[in-house]
């Protein structure tokens, strides 16, 4: 299994507190204004499994992008908007597809 | 006459790492236990107050939940806008710092675990800050420029028990004093002798009476209800936030307990940014009634 570099970014004016994994593993989001975002190396097979959670007050509007990290560019593999119900959390929980050398190396 | 009416206009500029530590979600004294990210400067018009600030909640929702923050303060003295008070101003300049910790009792769920509350957080917050003034002691027809240290601790616990309901305590000790009780006044000084019935004379204001400074325990409390983004007034967009709220001072020396509830309008999409509301208090059968105007340039 070929290790990419994933990037996982979530922007939201309001979020309280945000995260990401790629196939369980955590990757550590940094806030700048109303961004969280970060990346991590992760050992990946022909699929991921992608989650998001984003907590907030009810009405919080919030956009997830996750993608891989290529030298040149990236892949996208989920791009996903939301808003956060009455029980203040919004989760994500899918399987992407990962393409075959994805960066073109 | 007491100060029935305050305006307090917030213009956050947020943007970048800037941010204050605490939400608009305020009594009309500017007071809250609600520690949340709001815009990067606030300027105050009621205390003609403009502070600058910065959190970083650092890793949120992973490993290391800690988070920090400082504000810096400056208050002018008398000069603008003091139709919202008939208080003279007092100079005041400080700062504090905070540092807060996520799911403390490892209570919450957060963004991607299981907890029986959405997330909470504990913050500690210090606070310095000094301020001059002019004071005549009961009896005495001279002033004098008195400096007050004001130094402040509270802890505050927040609790988003879902994303309707946020709780907030906070508790701790301030120095503060009695400048409030006091009298107003205007001290004159002769510049020049007295020619008839001409005279140059320049003039300060300050205060009058028994000046003391003592150690007060605050406690707050804040309920705020959010209601659904469906949920808004004719003609708007915006949600709507409801905060219940008490302010006390447990202290022996003051002992007094406040309350009100504030009625908030928000951003749409993002209920933490504040842009006006009207709150309402009581203390000791008085009424105090606090506009609240915001703008969040962003």
């Amino acid at each position: 299994m070929p290790e990419l570099t994933f990037s996982c970014t979530i922007k939201s004016e309001s979020a309280i507190s945000a995260a990401c994994k790629i196939d369980d593993d955590l990757i550590p989001l940094q806030r700048n204004g109303d961004t969280f975002g970060g990346r991590k190396k992760i050992r990946a097979g022909a699929t991921a499994r992608v989650q998001i959670g984003v907590v907030g007050l009810q009405g919080t509007v919030w956009k997830a992008d996750v993608s891989i990290a290529c030298p040149a560019s990236s892949v996208s593999l989920l791009s996903k908007d939301g808003v956060v119900p009455s029980s203040g959390r919004s989760r994500i929980d899918r399987q992407v597809d990962i393409p075959d050398n994805p960066c073109g190396d | 006459m007491y100060r029935i009416f305050t305006v307090l206009i917030f213009a956050a500029v947020g943007g970048g790492l800037l941010m204050a530590q605490k939400s608009a979600y305020q009594s009309g004294d500017g007071q809250t236990s609600l520690y949340l990210d709001a815009g990067a400067t606030i300027f105050n018009f009621a205390e003609t107050k403009i502070s600058v600030a910065y959190t970083n909640r650092l890793r949120a929702g992973t490993t290391a939940p800690l988070f920090y923050g400082y504000e810096a303060f400056a208050k002018a003295s008398s000069g603008t806008l003091t139709l919202y008070s008939d208080k003279p101003k007092v100079p005041e300049g400080g700062a504090s710092f905070i540092i807060g910790k996520y799911n403390p009792f490892k209570l919450s769920a957060g963004p991607l675990g299981e907890g029986k509350l959405a997330e909470d957080w504990l913050v500690a917050d210090f606070g310095y800050s000094r301020a001059g003034f002019n004071i005549a002691e009961t009896g005495q027809t001279t002033y004098a420029t008195r400096y007050f240290d004001r130094y402040r601790f509270m802890g505050a616990y927040n609790a988003l028990v879902n994303g309707a309901v946020l709780f907030g305590v906070a508790a701790g000790a301030e120095r503060r004093n009695n400048l409030d009780d006091l009298q107003n006044a205007t001290f004159q000084t002769a510049l020049t002798p007295p020619s008839g019935p001409n005279s140059v004379v320049k003039t300060k204001t300050g205060f009058y009476g028994n000046y003391r400074d003592y150690t007060a325990a605050p406690i707050y409390t804040d309920l705020l209800f959010v209601l659904p983004p469906k949920v808004h007034l004719p003609g708007f967009d915006n949600q709507i936030g409801i905060d219940g709220f008490t302010r006390s001072d447990a202290a022996p020396a003051r002992r007094s307990i406040d309350g009100g509830v504030g009625i908030f309008l928000t951003k749409k999409g993002a209920p933490t940014k504040v842009l006006g509301g009207i709150s309402a208090s009581w203390n000791d059968g008085k009424i105090r009634v606090a506009v609240v105007a915001g703008f969040n340039f962003k």
